[in-house]
């Protein structure tokens, strides 16, 4: 090699080597004194003469070293994915205690196979002092921000119970007047209950003027909207809200605040007072902007939060402006965060939130965008659109990685994401109303069911769905104990077992009338309410049962049990309780539950029916055809009748399938000693056929409907 | 006598050098100096059947600029995942780390440090969180870099289930 390049090399503090042959480098410069100084160090000195090192002694000089090795030939063997690789820094010691940085780099040189080690000291000081800057302000910040959030949080609980609790509003005068957070409680009507100082001074309201809802909720709520635009549908739904937004003093100052709103509920479920707390953040944002990054992620998730979502989206429709091409926005929220969250706590929220973020970020395709807006929200932003059909698709492949099993508190869990998709022109995006879109597209899918996709179509603004208004209503309807039940004899076919009926809820609601359980039960199981109704009815018919006992009419009464009900924990002592202080025999006790008791946890449904029937209690699988089952599995299960769906009854006698399936049912359950009752029988042909194969009991309306406890009671007991 | 390769993972600023110089020069500064890369040190100790020369390689902090480079990890022998038990964002963090970790070194022991110990006002970490932690059979211990509380028996329990996870090897 000419001199000056020698020289050049040694100048800038690089070594370099050729790979010789295998696991062998020789150097084509001649060592730099920090080579040697902290070779020396290592323990296993390098010296000037060494011209060829083989790949061990560099490893160890430089444990460092050996592992970049293996990239670096990698690299080699590769023929040239890229055109170098490159270790990153590493540091070294001394003897002194001196610290060096380098950096070493695998390349191509007129075809030889080339490693590069440079001293990078120099320049490591500036560089290190950004990152040092960055990750002091971070800790900074996560400390200002946990703590406030801290205060915030726990403020506001401290009003909510104090008011649910139903204690005298000024009580809480003296905590909140001398609160650095400003607070202001309202009753629904807009009348101004409480503010505190705080809140003057955020807003810079002269004495003079008197705070009013209208200009203080309803300022928030339509300044937090540009940025949030759910926050209409979270507080009519009555649920808790928080976030951060702009706002404007009385001078038109802008700042920034984190707000949340949470409402408080009357007995009867209705909202009662609005608790809203908020923090100034303005300062703090001031110092965060400085260091952009570092706010625009989410501490959690490390996905871009709101902020950043809003910056990308923004910068997406300005180089968009005169295109033609379709972007679309997926809305993703899970289904039942908050219980989760209540149920394992948040450590296990959060680590779900985390899970959930990966996955969805690990099945975007290269180019799209994902951002956790908050809470258990996250926004996909998809581009380069073919055909907006392929979008549900995408969602529901989403759907099913979202919904593996994720290890909480040791057991694995499912859940499930609603989402919703809207899509528009990017010339034409209006990045708030997309975000609207997308999110009552979402809306609609939690109100459907849950666990599916919705696209936006225009109707959602015209028809939104009505789920939450029945959700509410069935609170009230727990709370003023709105069901009724009624009974429905169930026909012995051959000679008389004795008398047996099924307990039907029906929902006495206020302005529909008498409602079925096809109405609301659906809604309850997903909501949860099934739990505290399926109480309501077991209890009752128990009541019912004992009076019909004590009127000396031995009648089995059959209750319905949602799944929700039996993998309750408490299912199996509220059943001894409810029978000890109703005083009804549970050999007059049957419980009716379907195939999906079975479905989340087989083995623990299995063992609490084991435990029922120790008590006496009857078991009859409900609705048996309609969904998973296999008559395979039938023989494990502990029941002791088994109900044929009616939609194959409904069929009988003419549709082939039906006939099959209902004879080899009946057949089987009676190999297998257990009883078939056949629901939903409304004709002569269809008995004669149930009949004819042995059924052992029909319900339905050829015999008798469903009746009131007064009428069942004055039957005539000579048809069953 | 055996070589091993131990990985320091973790948040940036939960004390992941702190613990390294702790261990092996017996000293502590309150002063934060962030790591930019890697730094590799040495540390002899003896275990009942053997001695083993442990590479401790503290690798550079996670944040929002820098993630966890998977080549770092290559031939680990042993995981010390750090969390700092006083800043919540760490102990959230740790999950998604340990399933990274996992994703390139599946078999690999990784003991899990709830450090800082010792400002116990501000201790983050619940009982319960711990438990659980405990009882999905991850290795947690409480150490101090600044009193030095927990450290050896970290360092020790690491060793141990390296040498163990290299005698099930070598059964094989
Ligand atoms: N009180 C206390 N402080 C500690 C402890 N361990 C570390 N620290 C302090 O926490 C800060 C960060 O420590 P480092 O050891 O530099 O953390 P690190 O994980 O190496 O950080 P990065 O290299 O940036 O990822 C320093 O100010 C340390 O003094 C501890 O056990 N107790
Ligand atoms: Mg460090």
């Amino acid at each position: 090699m000419s001199k000056v390049l020698q020289d050049l090399i040694k100048q800038l503090g690089i070594v370099v080597f050729r790979l010789a042959d295998d696991q062998t480098l020789e150097s084509v410069s001649s060592y730099p004194e920090w080579l040697i100084h902290l070779s020396k160090a290592a323990d296993s000195p390098i010296s000037v003469d060494d011209t060829f090192l083989s790949f061990d002694q560099i490893g160890h000089s430089f444990p460092f070293l050996s592992n970049f090795l293996i990239d670096a030939e990698l690299f080699w063997s590769n023929e040239r994915e890229h055109d170098k690789t490159d270790s990153g820094v590493w540091t070294e010691v001394d003897a002194l205690g001196q610290e060096y940085q380098l950096e070493a780099r695998a390349l191509f040189a007129e075809n030889e196979k080339i490693l590069l080690i440079e001293n990078v000291s120099q320049n490591f000081e500036e560089r290190h002092l950004v990152y040092q800057k960055a990750r002091d302000m971070a800790l900074l910040n996560e400390k200002l921000i946990s703590e406030l959030n801290f205060r915030q949080r726990k403020l506001q609980s401290d009003i909510e119970r104090h008011l649910s609790l139903r204690n005298p509003i000024d009580e809480l005068n003296r905590t909140v007047e001398s609160n650095t957070s400003a607070v202001l409680v309202c009753l629904p009507d807009g009348d101004v209950e409480l503010y505190n100082k705080a809140l003057i001074n955020i807003y810079e309201i002269g004495n003079d003027q008197k705070i009013v809802r209208a200009s203080m909720l309803d300022k928030w709520i339509a300044e937090a909207e540009h940025n949030h635009p759910e926050i209409h549908r979270i507080l009519k739904s009555g649920s808790y809200w928080e976030g951060e937004f702009e706002t404007f003093d009385a001078d038109n100052n802008q700042k920034w605040i984190r707000l949340s709103i949470g409402p408080v509920k009357n007995d009867a479920g209705e909202i009662c007072h609005f608790v809203c707390v908020a923090n100034d953040l303005s300062d703090f944002r001031k110092v965060s902007d400085d260091w952009g990054n570092i706010s625009d992620y989410d501490f959690n998730t490390h996905l871009p939060n709101r902020r950043q979502f809003w910056k990308h989206i923004s910068q997406t429709c300005e180089s968009g402006q005169k295109s033609d091409e379709v972007i679309a926005l997926m809305y993703v929220d899970l289904d039942y965060f908050k219980h989760i969250n209540d149920q394992h706590g948040q450590f296990a929220g959060d680590f779900l939130l985390g899970t959930m973020a990966s996955r969805l970020s690990r099945n975007i395709k290269h180019g799209d965008y994902i951002a956790h807006l908050g809470g258990d929200e996250f926004v996909i932003l998809l581009r380069y659109i073919k055909e907006p059909e392929d979008l549900v698709a995408v969602g529901e492949r989403l759907l099913v990685t979202v919904s593996e099993p994720i290890n909480l508190d040791g057991t694995p869990i499912r859940v499930s994401a609603s989402i919703g998709i809207a899509t528009t022109e990017i010339s034409q995006t209006d990045p708030h109303s997309l975000l609207r879109n997308a999110d009552l597209a979402m809306y609609s899918a939690k109100e459907l069911g849950r666990g599916q996709v919705r696209l936006y179509t225009e109707e959602l603004e015209r028809n939104p769905p009505k789920r939450s208004q029945r959700e509410h209503e069935l609170l009230v309807a727990i709370e003023k104990q709105q069901f009724v039940l009624e009974f429905q004899p169930q026909v012995c076919m051959q000679e008389s077992r004795g008398k047996r009926v099924e307990a039907l809820v029906r929902w006495q609601h206020p302005e529909h009338g008498l409602l079925s359980p096809a109405e609301f039960v659906g809604i309850a199981e997903e909501s949860g309410s099934i739990v505290p109704i399926g109480d309501w009815v077991l209890m009752s018919a128990c009541v019912s049962g004992k009076l019909l006992v004590d009127s000396g009419d031995s009648t089995c009464v059959a209750v319905n049990i949602s799944a929700k009900q039996l993998s309750h924990p408490e299912f199996y002592n509220k059943l001894t309780n409810v029978l000890r202080k109703s005083g009804f025999p549970a050999t007059h006790l049957e419980i009716e539950i379907t195939e999906s008791s079975f479905l989340s946890d087989m083995d623990k449904a299995i063992d609490v029916l084991h435990r029922v029937r120790a008590l006496g209690i009857q078991v009859a699988l409900d609705d048996f055809g309609s969904g998973f089952s296999s008559l395979n599995y039938l023989k494990r299960l502990p029941v002791d009748y088994i109900k044929i769906d009616r939609s194959f009854i409904h069929d009988l006698p003419d549709d082939n399938e039906s006939r099959a399936i209902t004879t080899s049912v009946i057949h089987l359950a009676h190999q297998l000693n257990m009883k078939v009752i056949a629901e939903g029988v409304e004709n002569k042909q269809q008995l004669e056929f149930l009949r004819e194969h042995d059924v052992d009991f029909v319900q339905g309306f050829y015999y008798f409907k469903p009746m009131p406890l007064a009428k069942l009671t004055s039957l005539k007991s000579e048809n069953w | 006598m055996l070589v091993k390769k131990v990985c320091m993972v973790g948040p940036f600023a939960v004390g992941k050098t702190s613990l390294v110089k702790r261990f092996v020069e017996s000293i502590f500064s309150d002063k934060y100096h962030t790591t930019i890369g890697v730094k590799v040190s040495k540390k002899k100790v003896e275990l009942a059947q053997e001695s083993m020369q442990m590479m401790l390689w503290d690798i550079e902090g996670v944040d929002v600029f820098t993630e966890l480079k998977s080549s770092y990890l290559r031939g680990a022998s042993g995981v010390m995942l750090v969390i700092d038990g006083t800043r919540p964002t760490t102990i959230r963090q740790l999950n998604e780390l340990l399933s990274l970790v996992r994703s390139y070194l599946q078999e690999t022991p990784v003991v899990i440090l709830a450090n800082k110990f010792d400002l116990t006002n501000e201790w983050k970490l619940s009982q319960d969180d711990a438990t659980k932690l405990r009882e999905n059979g991850l290795t947690l211990i409480e150490t101090s870099a600044k009193t030095g509380a927990g450290v050896e028996e970290a360092f020790a329990a690491l060793a141990q289930a390296m040498l163990r996870e290299c005698d099930s090897k070598t059964a094989e």
